[in-house]
Order: C-alpha cells, then sequence, then structure tokens
C-alpha cells in the first residue's frame, strides 16, 4: 500500500514526463529521496529497473561468453600456447613440459560450469525474464506500476547479490565451482572430490540461493500485477502475448524454483551439517565414509530437473512472447491463432512439470518410469509445433517490415525449429541411450534454448529500445549484428551435431585420449573459431547500444512502429507512474493490426465502433 | 602494462570503426527519404533471408553427407551390440521425420518473408484464424509423435529389461562388474563360479581391495580384475555398474550402451557383443580415412578398438577414463579367461604341504613368491578356491536363494581385510602380525577342517595364541617384531603338533564312533557376511 501511495504522490507531484530530452529528470515528487539514488540506483520504477537487470544481464553475457570462448580455446587448439593470458588467468594457465601455457584441467571445468550457471539464470532468465517483464507488464496492461514497486526493487538487488557472490567465487584460491551448472552431488557435496567443490560450490549454492529469492520475487509481483492491476477493459484475452508469455513464465518459475532451493539447501546441509539426503556408500581420498549412507544422488537429480525443465521455458517462453508481438507488429499482422497460442503457452506450461525425468533416462531411474516421460514429453512438442506453425503463417500474407527486431524474431523461429526438432530425438528414451551427453544435447540446447533465447532478447531490446531510451538503435549496426550471429551460431552449433552422431560425449577437456572421439580436430578447430566470430559480432550489439542510448537517433513518434498496444500511449521517456493522466481505457484485442481498409492499425484504446466485433473470435 | 594499453587502444579503434559504419548508412538514409530507404531494405533484407536460407539447407544435406562415416547407423558406426541396431534405426526413423519438417518449415520461413515483404503498394491481409488448418497442423505432429513413441517404447522396454531369473542360472549369460572412480575404472569378472561375490564400501582398501570385496563370501574369492574389458561375441552380458564416489556413467559407443554409476546404487545395462574387434577392423579398413597409416607403419584401422568411456561428469580428470572393450570369438575369449587369476588367488596361497600362506600384496617382500605362485597355477587350474572345497568347508547349494546367501565362513577373509588396511596404515609391525595371525589361524583352519570334532583343541588353542601374541606384540621395531613373530611361530607349531596327535587319536577313535556332527564344520545358518568380522567368532562361532 505504502508503495503505491509514493507512486500517487509522485504522479501528483509532477505532471510533465513528456520532455522527451532529459531523462536525468529528478523531479520526482517524494523529497525524502535524493535525486540519482532514487532514480538510478534504488529506483522502484519498474522501467528503471528493467533497464537495470538489462544491463547487469549484459554484464553477466558478456563474461559467461568470453569464459566459453577461453573453454573453447582449448578444445579447438589443445597445443596452442595460452601463456600470454597468465597476466589475466594466473595460475589457471598452467606451464606444461613443452614451456607452453595450456588451460589448467580443473578451471577448463570451472569455465564450463560458471558459464552455464552465468547464461541460464543470471543471463537468459534474470536478464530476458527480468528485463522484458518489468518493462513491459505494467505499460502493456495499463499499470502505473508493478503491485510492490520495493519488492520489484529487492527482486533486482538480490539478483545482484548473487552476482556479487558468484563473482567473487571467481578469485577464490581454490577456484570457482567446477561440478557443472546442475552440480550434481556427489561431486558437489565432496571437497575431497575436486577442487571446485570446497569454497567454490559453497558460494555458488548461496549465489543461487540468492537468485532463487530474486526470482521469487519478481514472479510473485509479476503474477499479481498481471491478474489484479489491469486498467479497464483489459481482459485476460486482451493481453498480448507477451504477458500471456511473462504470467506462465513467472508461475513457473514461482512452483519450480522453491524446489531447486529446498535442493539447494539439502547440499548445503550435507556439506556442512554432516547430513546425507545425497550421499550414500562413498569411498573417497582413501577413506570410507562409513557415517554418510542412505541418501541419494538421485533424489537430488529430481528435485533438479523439477526446476530444470520447467526452467528452460521460463527462459523460452519469454522470448516467444517477445517474438509473437514483434513478428505481428512488423509483419503488420495480427498474430496467427492468437487463442491456440495462449493455450499452446498454456499446454507448455502444465507439461513442463511432467517431463523433468527425460534428463534422466540413463541416471539409474526405474526404465519403466521413463515410458511415462517420453509419452509426456513427446507432447509437448505438439504445442511447440502448434506455435512454429502459427509465426509462419503470421509472416504469410503479411507485408514484412525488416529491421534489426523483425529480423531477430525470424532468427529465433528458424532457431526454434532447429533446436525443438532435436529435442524429438533425444525425448525418446531409446534414442537417448546413445544421445545422451554427448554434443548432440549440447547443440540442442544452445540451439533451442541458448541462441533463441538471445534472438528473443535482442528482438526485444532492438524493438522496445525507443521505449526504454527514446532513441533508436542504429539499423545497419543492427542488421550487421543480426547476420553476423545468426550465421556463426550456426557454424558453432550445427556441426555439433555431427559431434554427437559420432558420440563425443560433452564436457571433455580433451578427445586425445579415445579413438573414437578424437577424429574431429579440424571440426573442433573451426567451431572455435565460429565462436571467437560470433562473439566479435556481439560487441558491435553493446557498441550499438550504450551509443544509441546518448546518441541514437531521437525517438518523435509515440508510436513508431505503428503497434496497437498500451505502451507505446505513454510519453517518451515516461517518468514513474507512466502516464501522466488517466490510464488508457482498452476496448479490443491488441492485434487489429491492418483490419480496415482506411486504418492500417486500431490501437487497443479505440474504442468499437457501432456493430463492430472484437477481433480474435 | 603494455599489453592493456594496446588492449585498450585497440577497443576504442573498434567501437569508433563500428560507430562510423552505422553513422554513414544512417546519413544515407536520411538523405534518400524515408519510405523508399525502408523498401529496398525490405527487399535486400529478404533477399539475403532467401540466400542464406538456400546455402543453409544445402550446408546441411552437404555436411550430412561429408559426416555419414562417423554418424549413427550409417558408415562403420553402425552398433555392435544386439540392441544398438535399434537405437541406430530409431534415430534415423527421427532423422527422416523431423528432416522432412526441418526442410519444409525452414524453407516456408524464409521464403515467406522474402513474398510478404513490405514493399510499395503492398497490403497486409487481416487473417487472425483458421480453425481447420490449426487442427491439421495439430494432428500431423500429434500422429507422428504416436509412432515414434510406440516404436521407441517397444525398443526401450526391450533393451531396458534386466536378465529374468531362468537366464541367469543359464549358461548363455555372462555377469561383470564395472566400478567409477576418480578417475578409471575397475572391472570385475565372476571366475568359475560365474557369480560375482559380495562387496561392501567400508572394506574397501586401495592397491589391496580395490572393491571392497567381502572375502567371506566365497564367491568372491576366484573374482578376478582384468585391465581391459574382454567379453566373448555374441553372449549376452550384464554389466553391474558401480561408483565408488561420485556419479560416473559407463559408455560404450559402438555398443550403444550408456548408463550411469552411481554410488551406493547398483545399476546395469545388458547387452550382447555382435561383433569382434577383429571384424569391426576389417569393416574400418574399407574406409579410406581409416587406411592413412600410423608412425609404425600400422593402418589406422588395425589398430581400432571399442573404447569404454565415463559419460557422467566426475571431475577434472573425467575425460580420462579409458579402457579398451575387446571382443573375442569364443575359444579366444576362453583362452584369456585360463590365464586369469582371482585376486584372492594370489593373496592367499595354499602350499604343497598343505598350509596357508599369506601373501602381502602391496610389499616388495613376497615379490618372488607372487611371481611362482602366477608360473604355478598357470598350467592347471587348481586354486585356493578348488582346495577350499575339497575340504569341504563350503556347501556347494544349487538354488539361487541358497547361492546369495551362500556365506564362506573363513576367518581368513576378515584377517585379509585386517592386513590390508594395516599395510594402508603403513604400520609395518601390525602388518606383519595380522599377517603372521592370519597365517597361524590359517593352520588351525587348516587342521579343523580335517572333519573331526577338535573344539577342545581349538579353544586351548587360540587361548594360548593369544598370550603369544600379547607377548610378542610388545614392542613397535621391526626386527624385534619378526623375532617375535618367529618365537610364537615355534609356540604355534608345537600345538599343531599336539593337534596333529589328536588327530591321529580321534582317527583311532572314528572306528568306534563315526558321527561327525556336521553343523560343527559348517557355517551357522544365520550368519551374516559381516557377523564374524571381530576374532571372538573363531571362539564362539562353531
Ligand atoms: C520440442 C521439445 C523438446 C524436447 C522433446 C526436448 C527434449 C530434451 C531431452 C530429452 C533432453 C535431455 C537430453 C539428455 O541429457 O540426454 C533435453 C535437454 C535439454 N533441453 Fe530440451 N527438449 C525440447 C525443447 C527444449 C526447449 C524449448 C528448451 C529450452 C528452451 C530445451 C532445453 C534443454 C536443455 C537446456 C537441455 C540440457 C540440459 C543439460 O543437460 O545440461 N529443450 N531436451
Ligand atoms: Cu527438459
Ligand atoms: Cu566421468
Amino acid at each position: 500500500m505504502a508503495d503505491i501511495n509514493i507512486i500517487e504522490e509522485q504522479l501528483h507531484g509532477h505532471d510533465h514526463h513528456d520532455d522527451g530530452h532529459d531523462h536525468h529528470d529528478d523531479h520526482h515528487g517524494d523529497k525524502y529521496q535524493s535525486s540519482l539514488v532514487d532514480s538510478y540506483l534504488f529506483s522502484m520504477d519498474h522501467k528503471n529497473i528493467a533497464k537495470q537487470f538489462l544491463i547487469t544481464g549484459m554484464f553477466w553475457a558478456v563474461i559467461g561468453s568470453a569464459m566459453s570462448i577461453l573453454f573453447r580455446l582449448q578444445l579447438g587448439f589443445p597445443d596452442a600456447d595460452l601463456s600470454w593470458l597468465q597476466p589475466l588467468l594466473g595460475g589457471w594457465i598452467e606451464i606444461n613440459e613443452q614451456g607452453q601455457g595450456v588451460l589448467a584441467q580443473d578451471f577448463y571445468y570451472a569455465l564450463v560450469t560458471m558459464h552455464g550457471t552465468i547464461i541460464v539464470f543470471f543471463v537468459l532468465t534474470a536478464g530476458l525474464s527480468g528485463t522484458f517483464s518489468n518493462l513491459l507488464i505494467p505499460l502493456q496492461i495499463g499499470a502505473r506500476d508493478m503491485a510492490s514497486p520495493l519488492m520489484n526493487m529487492l527482486s533486482y538487488w538480490f539478483f545482484f547479490l548473487a552476482g556479487v557472490v558468484l563473482f567473487i567465487s571467481l578469485f577464490l584460491n581454490t577456484g570457482p565451482f567446477s561440478g557443472g551448472w546442475t552440480a550434481y552431488p556427489p561431486l558437489s557435496e565432496l571437497p575431497q572430490a575436486s577442487d571446485g567443490s570446497k569454497a567454490g560450490a559453497t558460494m555458488w549454492l548461496l549465489s543461487l540461493v540468492f537468485f532463487v529469492v530474486s526470482v521469487l520475487l519478481g514472479g510473485i509481483n509479476y503474477i499479481t500485477t498481471v491478474l489484479n492491476m489491469r486498467t479497464k477493459g483489459m481482459s485476460l484475452f486482451r493481453m498480448p502475448l507477451t504477458i500471456w508469455a511473462f504470467l506462465v513464465t513467472a508461475i513457473l518459475g514461482l512452483l519450480s524454483f522453491p524446489v531447486i532451493a529446498s535442493g539447494f539447501f539439502m547440499v548445503l546441509f550435507d556439506r556442512s551439517l554432516g547430513t546425507s539426503f545425497f550421499l550414500n556408500e562413498i569411498f573417497v581420498a582413501g577413506e570410507a565414509l562409513t557415517d554418510r549412507v542412505g541418501g541419494s544422488s538421485l533424489l537430488y537429480q529430481h528435485l533438479f530437473w523439477f526446476l530444470g525443465h520447467p526452467e528452460v521455458y521460463i527462459i523460452i517462453l519469454p522470448a516467444m512472447g517477445i517474438v509473437s508481438e514483434v513478428l505481428s507488429v512488423h509483419s503488420r499482422k495480427p498474430i496467427f491463432g492468437y487463442k491456440a497460442m495462449v493455450f499452446s503457452i498454456l499446454a507448455i506450461g502444465v507439461l513442463s512439470f511432467l517431463v523433468w525425468a527425460h534428463h534422466m533416462y540413463m541416471s539409474g531411474v526405474n526404465p519403466f518410469i521413463s515410458n511415462i516421460f517420453v509419452l509426456f514429453t513427446l507432447i509437448i512438442a505438439v504445442p511447440s509445433a502448434v506455435k512454429v506453425f502459427n509465426w509462419i503463417a503470421t509472416i504469410w500474407g503479411g507485408n514484412l517490415r525488416f529491421n534489426s527486431a523483425s529480423l531477430f524474431s525470424i532468427g529465433f523461429v528458424s532457431m526454434f525449429i532447429s533446436g525443438g526438432l532435436t529435442g524429438i530425438f533425444l525425448g525418446n528414451s531409446v534414442v537417448d541411450i546413445q544421445q545422451h551427453d554427448t554434443y548432440f544435447v549440447v547443440a540442442h540446447f544452445h540451439v533451442v534454448m541458448g541462441v533463441a533465447a538471445f534472438f528473443g532478447m535482442f528482438a526485444g531490446v532492438y524493438h522496445w529500445f525507443p521505449r526504454m531510451f527514446g532513441r533508436f538503435m542504429n539499423e545497419t549496426l543492427g542488421k550487421i549484428h543480426f547476420w553476423g550471429t545468426m550465421i556463426s551460431a550456426y557454424l558453432v552449433f550445427g556441426p555439433m551435431h555431427y559431434l554427437g552422431m559420432a558420440g563425443v560425449p560433452r564436457r571433455y577437456y580433451s578427445f586425445e585420449y579415445f579413438e573414437n572421439f578424437s577424429q574431429f580436430d579440424a571440426m573442433n578447430a573451426f567451431i572455435t573459431i565460429a565462436a571467437i566470430l560470433g562473439f566479435l559480432f556481439q560487441v558491435v550489439f553493446i557498441v550499438n547500444f550504450f551509443y544509441s542510448i546518448y546518441r541514437g537517433r531521437k525517438q518523435t513518434d509515440m508510436n513508431p512502429w505503428g503497434a496497437t498496444t498500451l505502451e507505446w500511449t505513454a510519453p517518451i521517456n515516461a517518468g514513474h507512474g507512466n502516464w501522466p493522466g488517466e490510464i488508457p481505457e482498452v476496448h479490443r484485442w491488441p492485434y487489429d493490426l491492418s483490419r480496415y481498409e482506411d486504418e492500417e492499425f486500431v490501437m487497443q484504446t479505440v474504442p468499437l465502433k457501432e456493430g463492430e466485433v472484437d477481433g480474435g473470435h | 602494462m603494455l599489453e592493456i594499453i594496446i588492449g585498450a587502444v585497440c577497443a576504442v579503434l573498434l567501437t569508433v570503426f563500428i560507430v562510423q559504419i552505422g553513422k554513414a548508412r544512417e546519413l544515407a538514409s536520411v538523405v534518400r527519404g524515408d519510405k523508399k530507404e525502408e523498401y529496398e531494405v525490405n527487399t535486400m533484407q529478404a533477399a539475403l533471408g532467401m540466400v542464406f536460407m538456400v546455402v543453409f539447407l544445402l550446408l546441411c544435406i552437404w555436411s550430412f553427407i561429408v559426416y555419414t562415416p562417423t554418424s549413427l547407423g550409417w558408415g562403420p558406426n553402425t552398433a555392435s551390440s544386439a540392441h544398438g541396431s535399434d537405437i541406430d534405426y530409431m534415430f534415423n526413423l527421427t532423422l527422416f521425420f523431423t528432416a522432412i519438417v526441418f526442410f519444409a518449415t525452414q524453407y516456408l520461413l524464409f521464403y515467406y518473408s522474402w513474398k510478404y515483404r513490405g514493399r510499395k503498394g503492398h497490403k497486409a491481409i487481416y487473417w487472425a484464424h483458421n480453425e481447420k488448418l490449426e487442427m491439421v497442423w495439430m494432428i500431423i505432429p500429434a500422429v507422428v509423435m504416436t509412432f515414434l513413441v510406440v516404436g521407441g517404447l517397444n525398443s526401450w522396454n526391450m533393451i531396458m529389461a534386466d536378465v529374468n531369473e531362468e537366464e541367469k542360472l543359464g549358461e548363455d549369460y555372462m555377469e561383470i562388474e564395472a566400478k567409477g572412480f576418480q578417475f578409471a575404472w575397475l572391472l570385475r569378472y565372476p571366475g568359475r563360479d560365474a557369480q560375482l561375490g559380495e562387496t561392501d564400501f567400508t572394506k574397501i582398501v586401495q592397491g589391496a581391495n580395490d572393491m571392497g570385496q567381502i572375502w567371506s563370501d566365497v564367491r568372491n574369492v576366484d573374482d578376478f580384475a582384468p585391465d581391459n574389458i574382454v567379453l566373448p561375441v555374441n553372449k549376452k552380458v550384464r554389466v553391474r555398474i558401480t561408483a565408488r564416489d561420485v556419479l560416473h556413467n559407463f559408455y560404450i559407443r559402438d555398443m550403444r550402451v550408456k548408463m550411469d554409476a552411481v554410488p551406493g546404487m547398483p545399476t546395469y545395462f545388458v547387452f550382447t557383443p555382435t561383433v569382434t574387434t577383429d571384424s569391426i577392423r576389417s569393416r574400418y579398413s574399407k574406409y579410406p580415412e581409416w587406411q592413412g597409416k600410423d608412425k609404425d607403419g600400422v593402418p589406422r584401422y588395425a589398430r581400432y578398438n571399442y573404447e569404454l568411456a565415463c559419460a557422467e561428469l566426475c571431475g577434472k580428470s573425467h575425460f580420462n577414463m579409458k579402457k579398451l572393450v575387446m571382443i573375442l570369438t569364443q575359444e579366444k575369449y576362453e583362452a584369456w579367461l585360463d590365464e586369469q587369476e582371482g585376486s584372492y588367488e594370489v593373496k592367499v596361497n595354499k602350499k604343497d604341504d598343505g598350509s596357508f600362506e599369506l601373501i602381502d600384496v602391496v610389499g616388495e617382500e613376497n615379490k618372488d613368491i607372487k611371481e611362482q605362485l602366477k608360473k604355478k597355477r598357470r598350467p592347471h587350474k587348481t586354486t585356493f578356491y578348488n582346495n577350499v572345497i575339497a575340504t569341504g568347508n563350503i556347501e556347494v547349494r544349487e538354488t539361487k536363494e541358497d547361492r546369495d546367501t551362500m556365506v564362506y565362513s573363513d576367518v581368513i577373509g576378515e584377517r585379509l581385510d585386517v592386513l590390508s588396511r594395516l599395510i594402508l596404515e603403513k604400520s609395518k609391525v601390525n602388518a606383519l602380525w595380522a599377517y603372521f595371525e592370519a597365517g597361524a589361524l590359517a593352520e588351525v583352519e587348516n587342521i579343523r577342517n580335517s572333519k573331526i570334532d577338535i573344539r577342545g583343541f581349538e579353544k586351548k588353542a587360540i587361548k594360548e595364541y593369544a598370550d603369544v601374541l600379547k607377548i610378542a606384540r610388545t614392542t613397535n621395531d621391526l626386527n624385534t617384531a619378526k623375532e617375535n613373530t618367529n618365537k610364537a611361530k615355534q609356540v604355534i607349531s608345537v600345538l599343531i603338533a599336539d593337534a596333529e596327535k589328536l588327530v591321529e587319536e580321534s582317527k583311532k577313535d572314528k572306528k568306534d564312533n563315526t558321527a561327525v556332527a556336521p553343523q560343527d564344520i559348517e557355517a551357522p545358518q544365520d550368519s551374516t557376511l559381516t557377523s564374524s568380522t571381530d576374532s571372538s567368532a573363531v571362539e564362539g562361532g562353531r
């Protein structure tokens, strides 16, 4: 309640946000808060929090991808001398007998682990869903802010804290955690078994517990806001698909993250209180742990994937929402099959809780159980397929405007097709016998989740950049960014399918010990070069992003894309509270594009004409 | 420092360069006017999309052809196990369906983007939904999925089924164990009794008893631990997959075998190798990329091997857990079997005079004996195990339950555990004692096994023996310990002589009284595997 009052106060304190020039404007009504700290550091304005999530996410994306380049160097050029990296990495570069610097084995696994954790949680969960849920939920449903701006701010700061803890762990003497982003015990619990499982693991767990808190604070807020704070006329079926996606994402997060939090706590207890939730009959470092019996590693795996699978949809659903919106707006056509899209989001949401054990076919679970999970896993492919067909049908008959946002959306669909199809292989347990834990899996999830979600994020950034900063990003650079990324992404992950089909296992520091896996030196070098290329293209994006914040072409038109949704009815660079006057009222669904000869688009705020039926029915 | 400056300068230059590219185009677009420019861009980008799509799809086809030699089910990488061809088949069936969808959807995505690009005079149509169409493209994937699920699960349930009881008793099945640890695989074969003995992680002693075999389980006695997996072709094998420290995964690519190894929870995988190592090599010899010679002038295919790998992240040397897998013909396999010795057998020796001798498996002192032993054993299969059976110390039972509960009530086994532990603790004096103790007890055991009631003697012997031990153990010096050992040995030999006398006498008595209570020499029915770990069991147990 207090928060709402603050907003109201702020709203009445000033009524000219639309001054387009000065986004340092500090005339917030609350006299107790100093301007800079208030509007940028501890801001409660959802738009600022969105920017905080985005920029923090970008920071982590750079770190996470740079790490992947480092370990790709090891895989692509195992004989190269890396001693030039010593000033940066210190002891992690070991000098071998030939006097060459090589990446230490421990560090390779630490890098892989950090890369996975950072990209999955910090970038594609917080950076994506955090950014766009925050930015778009209030703006698109017609609310002044989130239900609880304070909790929203806390959500960001818990994310920030999680980042700080993980970042510090990079500098530990024994190194950061190195047991993989899935952190399976007993490896993650036994300091004797791996250096990374010493302090690094504790900090990793701590960091992720903070992260879970962040997700929960955000999620509760998103759900409450969507359900309770929609403006007049904004019925559920008049919400843009972005909002549907964010809503279901938040519900998934709220239901699944606590489960893994409990798992993380149990790991922490096993590590420091001597419990044995996940330990049984272990002999390590010359010693039998006779008092650590009765637990099960499989229990952890169930807990992890009960989060883990919904998590991948937590990552992809916001991207799907963004792409649906962007494709529709730039095709100048309603999204095809709006209701089908909504129901497939809901179906994916429900089913994503029923498929977790497809990550565990070969883990030693009773093979009979897998039958059920195969069934549900392949069922989930149906709503996914429906979405793909609907996107293509949205383009069909459109009048497609090619800009960076729509290009990345098309790229998203292409990636989602490619990666979704490989899921059908893996979902079939019998095929997974061979493909599990090979590069086929790496290819699958990078294409369908990694690259696709990044593409969704890029589409969103290019599309809503004016909404965030009142300026446009440079289109030329955007297109260079798109084509560079699209091509290098396929060049990196395409070949990995063949590695997987040859049975090459993932998480290998080197392939030289196996005849079966060591025939791909050239391909591995190729992949590494493509990855470096792809990384360089991201520099283009980052330069473009920060340059455009200050120097980008100014937004003059309040609704530059000719969209119908509410976020474009708020003034450029709107202040806290979004609309200086009344909150707009909604009269129609969000996809009245090209419906009438004379009007290319009709905004949601336009009342239905005499005898006009709302669209989408 | 210099590096940092150079790096910073490069970064600045790159940034400026990128910004300039962007600016140049942006200026041009302002000059040429918005709408026209937009249409040109649309056409340009849509065309790029078409080019991309064509090149991309062609590359997919081309690369698929290039990589058939390593892709499962196509080149030489076809399954070498009975169930494996099902996996290859399902993979390629899925590939068939998904390839159709892949090509169709990628094509339509880029083609429609091209066809419906924004251009002058062109307008979008208002087409919000079409129930019939949506039903069609929901049902088609659903049908295909059903197809795949049914086929997939059918094979899955067949492949993952455990061997049934009947097969277990039959001849066409064998079981081996693979135990993962950081960072290698330990292998164990059942030996001549075709059964793996029980293990217990608390019994593990690195170097002496890596698998934690319980020596009092008779099935362990002939189990052996080869360096590589060697299997006969066309025989069903069940791998008992276990782990010692963290998760591992038992993965043989060519066999299409993969299963996690979980500490404290044995898993399994059942498969039948169908292609011998020799045949797979000749299969590879047909591929030019395998005909190249290595530095010794041997063609690569001739060195090809099946390989066991680890496929579950287990720590920093996860990538280096190779074992070779050799598939041999039945005859070759049997020849190989004959050369193997149980790990117990190389630790306990029955001397020619019938007494037992315990070999320090870690120490250097007994290297010669160990070598001799190996030579002595090779030509004939007589082993400690057979001797034990001959002495009647165990019962051979036939039913399955009986076999599972069958317990070898041998004190030596327990001593051996103690011994290995002491060796590990580097307590040479104590190890010597344990060694002696086991030897002495073995003697006692030997006498006891002569099927006469020597309970009275046994009690006496053990009491005296304990006294001797107490005295002799009062030193920490190795030499004194050795001396004391010898003294103790003398005491024992007197005891043994007494016992032998007793035996002789009782043999005379036998003529009058042939009744030998069998329960006196058998393991107690309810004894569990670990119930006799302390030496008091020796006194009271029988
Ligand atoms: C078309 C539907 C999909 C199916 C049938 C499917 C199936 C699977 C299966 C069975 C695995 C386990 C493979 C293994 O470890 O052996 C897997 C892994 C994975 N999938 Fe999917 N998937 C689908 C779509 C997606 C989507 C949409 C995402 C994310 C947006 C995703 C993300 C992942 C990730 C991250 C992993 C690997 C996790 C790890 O082991 O590190 N999948 N998928
Ligand atoms: Cu999953
Ligand atoms: Cu491993």
